[in-house]
């Protein structure tokens, strides 16, 4: 259904962003004030300073011209050697992964809470324009995008603590041993050693966290609906389907809603970067592993390997899911296949 | 601009006052923050550095309530004191102009980036178009988060790390909007017309083009600018939860971020900041909605489906 140029094009861009992501971090360490091996060690003080210093100018070859540092730095990265995390002692690409896990987990579970919720509400909204409930469907989802989540998730997770549910961290810490770090996510782990208490247990506790993570896409969602429905609703299409006679919810979900997805994935590719700030304030506030709180641990310590790490992961991650919703889009836009 | 341009807009900010709830409560809002803000500037309660545990001649000298640490919100510190017995209020009110001045910052300067960035592509050779649409999909996909964290650790902990951050993560948005609008713009006829006349590209762009294109992306810009402010405060957040020693910046994200380490007991450190964060984002946002909603003005017609 796609031509093949289509693919390319886009396998191509991806790729060059990719490059563009990796030459910038080298910038980024290039260009710290000072000698970069400094930083790179961390800013280190004391005796061994000097040693530490050393052998991260070792590591990121600053002997060498400008175009093979930059050929090393890349081809570190492609290799998975991306020196050693100062805050944890260990390779910066098992920090970043498992942490990258967890927050995955989160957001998922998150984005799959807000999709259907937020097209459901905001089909809603659209059919009821000016009645009640689009009025306060409207006033909900302005409060959500406008009211900081990390300031609901500290509200509820106080609230949660005076009912007396202690909902912190990824899996109660009697159940951390019980199960094989297969993949690293809780959920998938626990499916595979057949422990359905385990399960249970931490679905609960990604519960309240990907609710709170899951307002901002939702209300986000609920928005554009509501005034794209309400768009699509006038067209000369939609009238002829109701002239036919189809009955209200398959005009609504059938043939009003199919001219509105092009929109709501790109939507959700964007807003998903929005919502990994989010989930990294989130999990703080409920003691979860994930981005935010490898942010947060290496912040004090300077840990500069972990960081730009993040950065180039992370980044490599938007760049999938905005390819992946590109193409969602293209695939029901007719329009866009060039 | 002219005396007569300064009345026209003065009259249409009026009307929509008078006719826009959404822009006027927004308005009234945000008109607070500011007020707050000069008020927070000019004279606070208490002394910002907190007298930690005071002493009886610091009570006597000032004529005000004792400082402790961990102070419930009471008549003498409307929002409680913190950990180090600074007075909360104090500190929300002298907040209020650094967490204003740095939306404004951003989002002023990101316009003004995405403005040229979007017309050098949209209105130049296609080498400059392709290198600049390049430019721009590249830092639309970076964390601003995460590059604020490394601009921490480069720079050091402090406001303008933060700003650099999002100013490079903001401004190709608007240099995506405008380079959308300017390739529409400029296949007009008067823009073809104004060619075909032979008068100068900087002169086309900066009579016809930017005229056409900048109101746009201002709106943009101030519906945006609720999001801005929050994502520095989720930011300044995480620098907050990072923070091994009390923080002196009166950030309300800091502040926020700060606080929750003992917001199991001491719920008013992280409530009261995060609450005007929501208010001015609130207010931010329905300024923004009322003003592009007069841009579509059937959004706002009520109908009943006919089926």
């Amino acid at each position: 259904m796609f031509s093949l140029n289509y693919i390319i094009k886009r396998a191509a861009t991806a790729i060059a962003i990719v490059l563009g992501i990796l030459v910038l971090t080298y910038i980024l360490i290039y260009l710290s004030p000072g000698n970069p091996a400094y930083t790179w060690a961390g800013r280190p003080r004391g005796p061994k300073a000097e040693e530490a210093i050393k052998i991260a100018e070792e590591e990121l070859g600053l002997n060498k011209p400008l175009y093979l540092q930059l050929y090393t730095h890349i081809n570190r990265f492609f290799r998975g050697d991306w020196g050693t995390s100062l805050r944890f002692k260990q390779p910066v690409m098992q920090v970043v992964i498992r942490n990258l896990i967890a927050s995955l987990e989160l957001l998922t579970i998150a984005f799959t809470i807000a999709i259907p919720l937020g097209i459901f509400l905001g089909v809603t909204s659209a059919l009821y324009r000016g009645y009640l409930v689009d009025k306060v469907l409207y006033i909900a989802s302005s409060l959500f995008i406008s009211f900081p989540r990390f300031w609901i998730a500290i509200m509820l997770s106080v609230f949660l603590q005076t009912l007396g549910i202690n909902l912190f961290g990824r899996i109660a810490p009697s159940y951390t041993l019980m199960i094989e770090g297969v993949t690293g996510s809780h959920i998938i782990d626990s499916v595979i050693s057949g422990r359905i208490d385990i399960l249970i247990d931490v679905l609960i506790r990604i519960l309240p966290p990907a609710i709170v993570v899951a307002l901002y896409p939702m209300a986000l969602t609920i928005r554009v609906l509501r005034y794209s429905i309400s768009e699509k609703l006038h067209e000369e299409y939609v009238k002829q389907a109701i002239s036919f006679g189809l009955s209200r919810n398959k005009v609504v979900y059938r043939y009003a809603l199919k001219g509105v997805i092009p929109t709501i994935s790109q939507l959700h590719g964007i807003t998903f970067a929005y919502s990994i700030i989010d989930a990294a304030t989130v999990e703080n506030i409920f003691g979860r592993d994930g981005i935010g709180s490898a942010i947060v641990k290496a912040i004090p310590y300077s840990d500069y390997p972990l960081i730009i790490g993040l950065l180039a992961v992370v980044g490599i991650l938007f760049i999938l899911i905005n390819t992946i919703a590109d193409v969602i889009q293209a695939a029901s836009d007719p329009r866009v296949r060039i | 601009m002219s005396g007569s341009k300064v009345k026209i807009v003065l009259r249409g900010f009026l009307s929509l006052l008078k006719t826009s709830r959404k822009f006027s409560i927004g308005f009234t809002i945000v008109a607070i923050m500011v007020i707050l803000s000069i008020i927070g500037l000019v004279k606070t309660p208490y002394h910002l550095e907190g007298w930690g545990i005071v002493t009886e001649e610091a009570i006597k000298r000032q004529g005000l309530a004792p400082c402790l640490p961990f102070n419930c919100p009471s008549i003498n510190h409307i929002f409680g004191t913190d950990d180090m017995g600074r007075d909360l209020l104090s500190r929300i009110l002298v907040g209020a102009h650094l967490a204003l001045i740095q939306t404004v910052t951003v989002v002023i300067i990101s316009i003004t980036l995405g403005i040229l960035m979007g017309v050098a592509a949209g209105y130049s050779n296609t080498f400059i178009e392709k290198i600049s649409t390049y430019i721009v999909e590249l830092f639309i996909i970076i964390p601003s988060m995460v590059l604020a964290a490394a601009f921490i650790t480069i720079i050091g902990r402090g406001m303008q790390s933060v700003l650099m951050a999002l100013i490079l993560t903001w401004s190709p948005w608007y240099g995506r909007l405008t380079y959308i609008l300017v390739r529409q713009i400029r296949e007009l006829d008067f823009i073809k017309i104004c060619e075909a006349m032979g008068f100068s590209k900087t002169y086309i762009v900066f009579k016809h083009i930017l005229p056409n294109v900048a109101p746009i992306i201002f709106v943009e810009g101030i519906t945006d600018s609720s999001s801005v402010l929050i994502e520095i405060a989720s930011i300044n957040f995480l620098i907050g939860v990072a923070s091994l020693t009390s923080i002196d910046l009166p950030d309300w994200g800091m502040i926020v971020g700060y606080g929750i380490r003992y917001v199991r007991t001491f719920w008013w450190i992280s409530f009261f900041p995060g609450l005007f964060i929501a208010l001015t984002a609130f207010g931010l946002m329905l300024l923004g909605d009322g003003l592009s909603e007069t841009s579509s003005p059937w959004l706002k017609r009520r109908w009943r489906l006919w089926f």
